[in-house]
């Protein structure tokens, strides 16, 4: 190693380099984590909502077979499984039983996503072999069926082999009303049930080859027409991902800000760094050393650095990585991810973040005059803060993809900082008044703060810019987990009950008062089908949704007096107890998109056969995830005589209770129950799990922190040396110097934990309110645990510094100074 | 070896105002010759010896070195023939904290590309009676022992030109004495031409030419 470049490595020594370098691998490690984490949330919410589809995509039509179309998906696929939707009569052959059911008959491949599950939960492989049919629990329940029964399906006899209670690509998912049987695809001609006029669904399920989806769209776009459609992902990204979106705003919003803690540590780094650096580099280029060679020398040093964080961040982002997928890996899908992308962006935006913050004082040293050698006096050496902050903004920026909020985040950060530096001056004095007024040895923090009150000012802009997205993303992070938690109390629903007999309602419910079970209201429900808009028929109003099974199939319908909860009004409004003259109903607001109904449509349904017209009075949103009882239409009175109506609720029934509700079941046997209590353990486990992965960016966030705190309290110590030599030279006993350094870094710790405070309540209440769509709420812990912690650990690394100082010679530093 | 002609040098003030530094001034040092340039603290001697030895440009009047006019190079120029002609002694010895007495003397080699620089910087610690301290930092040395390693490290460039800027004035007078005389011994061996800024007229006494500089008027003394 020659003797200018050990000179810039030198510096490891002072810790300044070591700072640096640490800050830059933060940094890095923090984003390709990061990335590596929400491309996996990504792709698992992809996963989930390929899940819904069964597929890539899938081309529905209503024509029998389109050789055409087919011969158009082939080359984009992988693979391509037929499915055959109709209705047709089963009948047992034993008892002789009837029941209507949908006929799903699937070719092999079928579902490429998700499974079917039994009654026990467990996945069911392959697709139903011939002469075999699969029927779900409602079905089985209806008719009595038990595995190995036979059923007729038009002329063709299917043993029973299965009985599922989930349907992957079944729209209703778990909560599937209607009777549903799968069987082979090659056994439909067998049931000759497809006659001329029958109501027939054929899908394509395409297994698409990579990155080929855009092309296939661009392809099918001219042959798509009002009786085949494309359905694809966009439209099935459904609202029960929301939680894990969310989750993945705030990681970013917590990686972006480590990433903005980094570059403030490496700026102030980065400062000492090479203020350091100047009296060598003067001296170097006394000796001869002109600009080309410090420039050369710069990029060769700095290539090394750069590659070794670079090696360390990769390392660190991995490791924290595998750490995650190691908590994570039963909940989220097994993708592969692709790892250039994310190792090439995180080293590029610690290439800018390293650019931008050091060019400015390197650019210094190289444009320093040679003669500074030879004079005594020191170059302030400039800050980078505007090219280091547009680098932070600019990386803020493309990895949150929201420019709004990293915009609001930064300037906040240079307001937050403005302010405190002007507002500390008046403070500090005031604080260093009060502190006169205590004995000796307290009142030296007091002083020794009024005595740097310039540099403190810097000091306390720091470290209240550290300490509030600390703040804020704890409490954050707390805050959304509780949120989420909200969403899925412990006693949320684990047992659907449907298809309750208006007579049966009575005795149920005084069962279930009986056993002191918390249930949801009982709601009716009816079948119901969309037949026309404004009087005019639904072919005419929306003929290109003629073959969307959510528009053509009946969908339920109930009467409330209230907006179930997990409902929210989306335009017009919610009808009064007393508005029963007109009837008025309420459109799920996917509905309403799809049909283009609007406030004050006129629609009709068709119930049972029977029609009514009712005015649309509301659109609105609905939580489907919620495990309570939803509907597409609500009404505000009953459209039929409630007898004509099925009754469906959601319970919470404890383990100590479930032989109680399968015995009340025996009586009822037409009352359909689902469990959902798997689902739902599932669910709840998810979002714990997701939570520590939470936890473990937070302290990547917290890391930079500390970084930041070491850094700007070293960059304090060059000017505190000279002093505690002087005091000690003019008697002051080392006592009296421990208490003036480590008091005045408690009181700046503590003012510096206050002002972040309430700062912090300000972005907590924009955060929550405006971002996140939560309910304000804050805690009274930080209020005590900030001040102290902040307080005694910034007092605790003062005193550390200030172990070092006393415990040189005064005379060791006096030389040291004045060389 | 040197030439000044005509030298004058100003700084502009805050207030817009120029101060002067220098006024005219002119000297010539031959090969192997020693003067020295003595004055009050403030007088313009650092400020000349800044401009002659290419570490500043003045504003008017031309340098010299081995025949060519430094003033109208540029800094990459003017580092090659700063690596090329000249070495330095300073009043507070800038040694490197971190680097060894012999790092500290290999430094400069290394940045002029010398190849043996490890078995120069031990000669030239040797020649100043150093080399049982080469691998201790400056730190763990007097200051007569910090100013020897710049000796050594001046020395051991091989630069036909030596600026020496107060090289005993932080340094008591007995050890600034032996200092002094080690200076003149290793110039006298290296045939060096000797530029001294100093305050000590005995010291100044012993260079071929003495120079006075009073308010930046330079004046040969007789």
């Amino acid at each position: 190693m020659s003797g200018p470049f050990k000179i810039l490595w030198r510096q490891w020594r002072s810790r300044n380099l070591r700072l640096m370098l640490l800050s830059l691998v933060i940094a890095m490690a923090t984003l390709l984590s990061l990335q590596l984490l929400t491309t996996r949330l990504d792709n698992s919410v992809s996963g989930s909502a390929k899940e819904l589809l069964a597929a890539d995509v899938r081309l529905e039509t209503s024509v029998p077979s389109d050789e055409k179309i087919q011969a158009l998906v082939t080359p984009f696929s992988q693979r391509i499984s037929r499915v055959i939707e109709f209705q047709s009569m089963i009948f047992t052959t034993a008892a002789d039983e009837g029941q209507i059911a949908q006929v799903k008959a699937v070719e092999a491949g079928y579902p490429f996503y998700g499974h079917l599950l039994n009654e026990q939960g467990q996945p069911i492989a392959g697709e139903p072999n011939s002469a075999e049919a699969w029927v779900n629990q409602r079905l089985a329940q209806r008719l009595n069926l038990v595995l190995g029964d036979i059923v007729d399906i038009g002329e063709a006899q299917f043993r029973i082999s299965a009985i599922f209670t989930t349907e992957p690509d079944n729209p209703q998912g778990a909560f599937a009303l209607s009777s549903r049987v799968l069987i082979n695809y090659s056994d439909v001609s067998r049931t000759q049930s497809i006659g001329p006029g029958a109501r027939v669904n054929y899908t394509y399920l395409l297994l698409l080859k990579p990155n080929a989806q855009a092309a296939l769209e661009k392809a099918l776009k001219p042959q798509l027409d009002a009786h085949t459609r494309l359905v694809t992902l966009n439209n099935y990204r459904s609202t029960s991902q929301d939680f894990i979106q969310r989750m993945s705003t705030f990681l970013l919003l917590a990686g972006a800000l480590g990433v903005m803690l980094s570059g403030v540590a490496l700026a102030i780094a980065a400062q000492e760094y090479t203020a350091a650096l100047q009296q060598p580099f003067a001296l170097l280029k006394t000796f001869g050393m002109g600009p080309v060679a410090v420039a050369q020398l710069f990029l060769r040093f700095g290539l090394v650095f750069f590659v070794v964080a670079a090696l360390l961040a990769v390392a660190l982002g991995f490791i924290s990585q595998l750490a995650l997928m190691y908590v994570l890996k039963n909940y989220l899908a097994n993708t592969t991810v692709t790892l250039f992308k994310p190792i090439f962006a995180s080293v590029l935006a610690g290439f800018i973040l390293l650019l931008a913050f050091v060019s400015v004082p390197v650019w210094q040293l190289w444009r320093l005059a040679p003669a500074a050698s030879l004079r005594e006096q020191k170059l302030k050496v400039k800050s980078a803060l505007v090219p280091g902050f547009a680098a932070v903004f600019l990386i803020m920026g493309v990895l949150t993809q929201a420019w709004l909020l990293t915009a609001c985040l930064c300037v906040g950060s240079a307001i937050l900082v403005l302010l405190v530096a002007v507002g500390a001056q008046p403070l500090i004095n005031y604080i260093g008044r009060i502190g006169q007024r205590l004995p000796k040895a307290w009142a030296a923090g007091f002083l020794a703060l009024k005595r740097h009150r310039k540099g403190n000012r810097f000091l306390l802009a720091v470290l209240a810019l550290l300490l509030v997205p600390v703040i804020v993303m704890a409490q954050l992070r707390s805050r959304l987990v509780d949120a989420w938690q909200l969403q899925l109390p412990s006693n949320a629903a684990n047992y659907f009950l449907f298809n309750i007999y208006a007579q049966d309602k009575p005795p149920l419910e005084q069962w279930l008062a009986d056993q002191h079970v918390k249930g949801s209201l009982f709601y009716p429900m009816w079948r119901a089908r969309i037949t026309a808009i404004n009087q005019r028929p639904l072919a005419e109003v929306a003929p290109e949704e003629q073959n969307n099974p959510s528009v053509r199939r009946e969908i339920n319908l109930t009467t409330s007096a209230q907006i179930p909860a997990g409902n929210e009004i989306k335009s017009g409004g919610w009808w009064q107890e007393s508005e029963q003259a007109e009837l008025l109903i309420s459109i799920e607001e996917r509905i309403a998109q799809t049909l283009n109904i609007k406030i004050d449509d006129h629609i009709i349904l068709s119930l049972a056969g029977e029609t009514v017209e009712a005015k649309v009075s509301s659109i609105r949103s609905v939580r489907w995830d919620n495990l309570a009882p939803n509907f597409f239409l609500i009404t505000n009175k009953p459209p039929q005589n409630e007898q004509s109506a099925n009754w469906i609720t959601s319970l919470y029934i404890p383990e100590s209770q479930r032989a109680s509700l399968i015995s009340i079941l025996k009586q009822y046997p037409n009352i359909t129950a689902i469990d959902v209590a798997q689902t739902l353990n599932t669910f709840r486990l998810l979002i714990h799990k997701l939570s520590q992965a939470v936890e473990l960016v937070w302290v990547f966030m917290l890391v930079a922190g500390l970084i930041v705190l070491f850094a700007s309290v070293q960059a304090s110590l060059p000017s505190r040396r000279q002093e505690v030599a002087l005091l000690r030279v003019a008697g002051a006993s080392r006592r009296y110097v421990v208490f003036s350094v480590t008091g005045e870094f408690f009181i700046l710790g503590l003012v510096a934990a206050t002002t972040a405070l309430i700062v912090s309540e300000g972005i907590l209440y924009w955060l929550q309110v405006r971002q996140f769509k939560l309910d304000y709420q804050t805690a009274l812990w930080p209020w005590v645990c900030v001040p102290l912690l902040g307080s005694v650990s910034i007092a605790a690394l003062g005193g550390f510094y200030c172990r070092q100082l006393i415990s040189v010679a005064p005379a060791a530093i006096l030389r040291e100074q004045s060389r | 070896m040197l030439d000044v002609s005509n030298v004058s040098h100003k700084v502009s003030l805050s207030d817009g105002t120029d101060l002067p530094l220098l006024h005219q001034v002119s000297l010539s040092v031959a090969k192997g010759e020693s003067i020295a340039i003595i004055g009050a603290s403030g007088s313009g001697k650092t400020t000349l010896i800044t401009l002659m030895a290419t570490l500043d440009l003045p504003s008017s009047g031309s340098i010299l070195i081995d025949g060519q006019d430094v003033t109208v190079l540029n800094e990459e120029a003017r580092a090659q023939i700063r690596a090329r002609y000249i070495a330095f002694v300073f009043q507070n010895f800038q040694l490197l904290d971190g680097l060894t007495a012999e790092e500290n003397v290999m430094l400069p080699l290394e940045v002029r590309g010398v190849s043996a620089a490890q078995s120069v910087a031990q000669d030239y610690l040797k020649a100043v009676g150093l080399s049982d301290r080469r691998y201790h930092y400056p730190a763990q040395l007097s200051g007569g022992e910090q100013q020897r390693v710049a000796l050594a490290r001046a020395f051991a460039c091989r630069a036909p030109l030596l600026f020496a800027d107060e090289p005993t004035g932080n340094l008591d007078v007995a050890t600034g004495a032996k200092i002094a005389d080690l200076l003149f011994q290793l110039n006298q061996q290296e045939g060096t031409s000797l530029i001294l800024v100093t305050h000590d007229t005995a010291l100044a006494a012993r260079c071929d030419k003495r120079y006075q500089m009073t308010a930046g008027h330079l004046e040969l003394l007789p």
